[in-house]
């Protein structure tokens, strides 16, 4: 069998930070984010600056909820969309724990999670750090035009969710356990249309959960939710058809983080959020929110990347994505 | 993996489609047209009220679109307009003003020299390009079709 799919025996979520700015807050998921930035400048001259200013926000915050303390932290796994990941590296100057940087571009930050947790468990560590983040005028910048540009917004176009969220590991016995992860594979469907990531995506995704299903030989009644990153309106609709052809009918037991962050009525949003924020904040607080509650007890997360750059869309060369997933359950 | 599946290719160009072609078609018409009229009455304001001459007056209302355009850009106006109106105010010499100002903005950042400087003609050095390479590709025509005359 291929080493696709890992069962964790003791990862347990211990505390979780969490900031995003004004239009998260102000969407339908807004009372369940605490903190919050008013502008996307946060008092800093420039837009990365900010964002390397809303991990650290968000990695403080985790730290000040945990049981560990600072000089506690074992070592450190976080990535985001900015060029050699800037804004992950610069976030961490300040602390003296180990560092390792991540690219998987929306599903960054499930894939610091998959790795904190392969090492804590490998090397029997009892704690570990992931996080990330994600600017939307940081992601416009490098991938698509200027801020101000008068760029048309396609249908199918996702807004990148502006946050950071950071998620602290550790071996003791709390109410959330991650209990098993499976690594994608690169799935290219042959599509080159940069402002449809969704539909690109949602074939990894699809590839990804049976491959959990069939490693791990559960059905999809062993969940009580599926949830996916960033495939947005487009992508999830068609994450459900394309699953459901294939004998797997989720649509009752999915929720989609871009599709639910944003009210695209009120927010003028086309097909929803994206970035790696946006799978994170959207399942670390209203997900394990409603896991608290135990109205969801045993939940996959599927965080879907699409890995293209602005060099290759220009050469015109096809989207290859990912899509990590990890378990999520109530002990 | 790669996946060369027919009934995908069909999802994603399905998907890809540009929706309400038309109304965005007519908005764009409607949108432009206001802008020439308004670079219209401008051009008669300077020629009939301020009794400039027929050249100047095309560049003073020129101007005056280029300037309503960076004001609206710096402000960020310029972008959620151009979401309704599409290309009624992208086609004009609005939508080259805005190409200029939002990278210059954008630049600012990184300084005067690799920032404004070296941004600022970014996304619109391809018009400056093409532009001088179709003078000279239409100036050696012209100079054929004098020597043959």
């Amino acid at each position: 069998m291929k080493s696709q799919s890992v069962k964790f025996n003791n990862i347990y979520i211990d505390s979780i930070g969490i900031i995003v700015s004004k239009k998260e807050k102000l969407g339908p998921l807004g009372m369940y984010f605490n903190h919050y930035i008013d502008d996307y400048y946060f008092q800093c001259k420039s837009f990365e600056k900010a964002q390397i200013k809303l991990s650290n926000e968000a990695i403080k915050l985790a730290i000040s909820h945990s049981i560990y303390k600072e000089n506690e932290i074992s070592i450190a796994f976080g990535g985001d969309l900015s060029n050699q990941l800037y804004s992950s590296t610069a976030s961490l100057k300040q602390y003296d724990f180990p560092f390792v940087g991540l690219y998987a571009a929306c599903a960054s930050g499930i894939l610091s999670i998959i790795l904190a947790s392969l090492y804590m468990q490998g090397c029997d560590l009892n704690n570990a750090l992931a996080f990330t983040s994600s600017h939307v005028c940081v992601s416009q910048r490098q991938f698509r035009y200027p801020n101000e540009y008068a760029s048309l917004i396609k249908d199918s176009m996702t807004s990148t969710v502006t946050g950071g969220c950071a998620v602290i590991l550790t071996n003791m016995k709390k109410q959330i356990r991650i209990s098993k992860c499976t690594i994608g594979r690169i799935i290219d469907v042959l599509s080159k249309n940069v402002n449809d990531m969704g539909t690109c995506m949602a074939f990894s995704a699809i590839d990804t959960l049976i491959n959990h299903l069939n490693n791990n030989n559960e059905s999809i009644n062993d969940y009580d939710l599926f949830v996916t990153g960033d495939l947005g309106d487009i992508g999830s609709k068609v994450f459900i058809d394309v699953l459901k052809e294939k004998g797997y009918d989720i649509i009752s037991k999915h929720i989609d983080c871009g599709s639910a962050i944003y009210d695209k009525e009120k927010q003028d949003i086309k097909a929803g959020g994206s970035g790696p924020a946006c799978v994170m904040c959207v399942t670390f607080s209203y997900i394990i929110n409603q896991m608290m509650k135990k109205i969801y007890k045993k939940v996959l997360v599927i965080a879907t990347g699409s890995l293209h750059s602005q060099i290759s869309y220009q050469q015109k060369e096809t989207i290859p994505c990912i899509a990590h997933a990890i378990v999520l359950e109530v002990t | 993996m790669v996946i060369n599946d027919e009934k995908i290719k069909q999802i994603i160009k399905e998907n890809g489609k540009e929706k309400h072609k038309i109304k965005k078609v007519l908005l764009s018409f409607l949108f432009g047209g206001i802008i020439g009229l308004f670079g219209e009455a401008i051009y008669v304001l300077f020629s009939q009220v301020f009794f400039v001459n027929h050249e100047d007056a095309i560049i003073y209302s020129d101007s005056v679109i280029i300037v309503i355009s960076f004001l609206l850009t710096g402000f960020g106006v310029f972008d959620k307009v151009a979401q309704v109106a599409h290309s009624g105010v992208l086609i004009p010499i609005s939508g080259f003003a805005n190409s200029i100002t939002s990278s210059a903005i954008e630049g600012k950042t990184e300084g005067l020299v690799f920032g404004i400087g070296g941004k600022m003609f970014s996304l619109i050095g391809c018009v400056f390009t093409y532009g001088i390479v179709s003078s000279i590709v239409l100036g050696f025509i012209y100079y054929l079709m004098q020597v043959l005359k």
